[in-house]
């Protein structure tokens, strides 16, 4: 069903360490497996949410995607015009005109914009530094991104402390958006923005994708957000994958006890009585010295003796739901 | 509800800045009673003025903002009610109240405790100021303030520093400081914000018994309405400086009346709905907070506007039994 040139992205293996260095020689003592073994894919006009609690290593995902990092080991491909580039090998001459295929949005409105460039400067850069040959006129093709975003073309000229957050962040949309790229990466793109300022970008995000046929990466700590804008979730923990799945099986069907843990711990708006949830207890594990086995052992109420001495693997347990535990196929674990 | 006592009423409050560009007015005439043993949420957007009105009730309004009419009257222990806006922002009187009868618990944990001090330390810095407890006194009691706020092995990290804890451990030691001296009010803004899902719903749940076992009341300030609607018993929705809506929680989420507390909560992608639908948002931004209008701040936002809202700026009143709102078509149409 699946055919293969359909894969935009395809990250095998993925590995980034980063060591830690001590003392006056800056001797290693050791690594923070800050990536470790990941691998998924992405098909062309999907968007596949990656979340987790903060530092397990998705935003790391992000940035070795866009090599704005170098991987310490695996595969990333990326399909462009039936080619297939591999980015991790890229040289520093040819990810400057790979960089057009994928495109950030970051977090902070306030600090991803130079206050001293205009809004036509900001959005305009990415065309000037790649020298993109369709674009003559620069300021109408700064008006279009614009328009595209929702912006009045008017503020042309205008500095980015004249805008709103929300504003903002549309300005940030129409700059990834300048190159027509194929793949974004939103890095929580709405985590800074008031609650009904969210809902605009959310909006954005979704016209845009079917306007333009977009490819997301769509990394959040918020799982509301994320069920609402994926096709699949991954969800991340110290460093590895522990469920890929379609959004409703993650949402409905989670395999891993620490996707059901997440879900029992988002709050939720009801009028219903308190629910019944328990609450997970400790604190996420120190990436650089992890637990034995599986990660999550030391915080999982269903933990057995192999979990605290086996090592985990993801495996497919049913068609494109994979996930990493040892009792996945006996648990029966509570979803929405 | 009504046969609970009173402990803290305010009426009428007003806090402006004064800036060079002009006059921020970042709460008016808020008004709200919060009860005993209880937990009020406050619930609204950046530049609501939440967090000023919480300044406001501790007395600590940064300059140039000042408290410029109203009351909040404190009926504290001893049968005694002070009405805070009259007292000496630096006198001796709201030093003896602040942190102790009423404690602040932020966002940032960071910002709240030193690096420099064990957290032991900083514990008893706040228990000097307010009790006459002796050292090893002081130090058993604190041991037993961290196992109470779900501190593992308390009697090692009382000695530990801030930077050798997790976020959400932090954020237990800055809330056994606030209880320390027994307040009986606790003002929390946005005391989760900070942290993972997993962790905030610890601290969600660690508020839920601290209210029961330590017999407090709670106001509960966040931007995150799924947080304010686990842990609140009464709602209150601010809008540019002004409460728009305040009633029982569960009645506020599920039949709101205010345009927009609707607006707001069909905003948020919800948990469970799946859908990759469009959300329904409201359109236009929160008003600039120099411009000054006469009518209803929310009308160029609003989707049941008409045109008496242009002229007069409508007061939060009693549209149903225990539900108030700040909404003049409401108002008619309850009349």
């Amino acid at each position: 069903m699946e055919a293969a040139n359909n894969n935009l992205l395809t990250v095998e293996n993925l590995k980034k360490h980063f060591p830690i260095k001590k003392g006056l020689l800056r001797r290693v003592l050791g690594h923070v497996k800050a990536v470790d073994d990941v691998s998924f894919k992405i098909r062309r006009g999907e968007t596949l949410g990656l979340v987790g609690e903060s530092g397990c290593g998705k935003s790391t995902i992000g940035k070795l995607i866009l090599r704005a990092l170098k991987p310490t080991a695996g595969t990333i491909m990326f399909r462009v015009d039936d080619e297939e580039v591999l980015i991790h090998e890229l040289s520093d001459a040819e990810l400057r005109s790979f960089r057009r295929h994928a495109q950030l949005i970051f977090q902070d409105p306030y600090a991803s914009l130079n206050p001293r460039m205009t809004v036509r400067e900001i959005i305009g850069e990415p065309i000037l530094v790649n020298r993109d040959q369709q674009t003559v006129d620069l300021d109408q093709r700064v008006k279009e991104l614009m328009d595209l975003v929702g912006l009045d073309s008017r503020y042309l000229k205008r500095y980015p402390h004249a805008f709103s957050g929300g504003q903002r962040q549309r300005i940030g949309v129409a700059r990834a958006l300048a190159l027509n790229p194929d793949l974004i990466v939103a890095d929580e793109p709405v985590s800074a923005l008031d609650v009904s300022i969210q809902a605009q970008i959310l909006n954005l995000l979704h016209d845009i994708q079917q306007d333009l046929n977009l490819t997301y990466l769509f990394i959040s700590h918020d799982l509301s957000v994320v069920e609402h804008i994926s096709d699949r979730v991954a969800v991340m923990y110290v460093g590895k994958l522990v469920e890929l799945a379609d959004n409703d099986d993650i949402f409905r069907r989670p395999k891993h006890p620490y996707t059901e843990a997440l879900l029992a711990a988002v709050p939720q708006i009801s009028e219903r009585q308190k629910r019944e949830t328990y609450t997970l207890g400790g604190n996420i594990a120190d990436p650089a010295n992890p637990p034995s086995g599986c990660y999550f052992h030391p915080r999982c109420r269903y933990a057995k003796e192999i979990c605290k001495t086996q090592p985990v693997v993801m495996e497919e347990v049913s068609p494109r739901h994979q996930v990493a535990c040892h009792l996945a196929r006996e648990l029966s674990l509570k979803g929405l | 509800m009504s046969d609970r006592s009173i402990l803290l009423e305010i009426r009428n409050l007003d806090v402006n800045f004064f800036l060079d560009e002009g006059t921020v007015e970042a709460v008016q005439d808020v008004s709200l009673d919060v009860f005993q043993n209880y937990t009020l949420g406050i619930v609204g957007e950046s530049g609501c003025g939440k967090s000023v009105l919480s300044q406001a009730i501790m007395r600590i309004v940064p300059p140039p903002g000042k408290i410029t009419g109203g009351e909040m009257v404190y009926h504290g222990g001893n049968a005694h009610s002070i009405d805070l806006v009259k007292l000496d922002e630096k006198g001796k009187a709201i030093r003896s109240i602040r942190g102790n009868e009423i404690g602040l618990i932020l966002q940032e944990p960071m910002a709240a405790l030193s690096p420099l001090y064990t957290v032991g330390d900083q514990i008893q810095d706040v228990l000097r100021q307010h009790s006459s407890m002796s050292k090893p006194e002081a130090k058993a009691y604190i041991v037993e303030l961290l196992d109470q706020v779900g501190i593992p092995k308390p009697d090692i990290h009382v000695d530990q520093y801030p930077f050798e804890l997790s976020g959400g451990l932090r954020q237990r030691v800055v809330i056994a400081m606030a209880i320390a001296c027994k307040p009986k009010l606790l003002i929390a803004d946005e005391p989760t914000t900070a942290l993972d899902v997993t962790i905030q719903a610890q601290i969600l749940r660690l508020f839920q018994e601290l209210k029961e076992t330590l017999d407090i009341s709670i106001i509960f300030i966040s931007h995150d309405l799924a947080v304010i609607s686990e842990i609140a018993d009464e709602i209150v929705v601010m809008y540019n400086g002004r409460i728009v809506e305040e009633g029982p929680a569960r009645k506020v989420f599920s039949e709101p009346l205010h345009p927009y507390t609707i607006g707001l909560l069909k905003s948020v992608p919800k948990l469970g709905e799946g859908s990759r639908e469009r959300l329904t948002t409201i359109e236009g931004t929160v008003p600039d907070p120099f411009m000054k209008s006469e009518g209803c701040a929310f009308y160029p936002r609003c989707s049941i506007r008409e045109e008496q809202c242009t002229l007069e700026c409508p007061a939060l009143a009693e549209v149903e039994r225990g539900r108030k709102a700040a909404c003049l078509p409401i108002q008619s149409s309850s009349r």
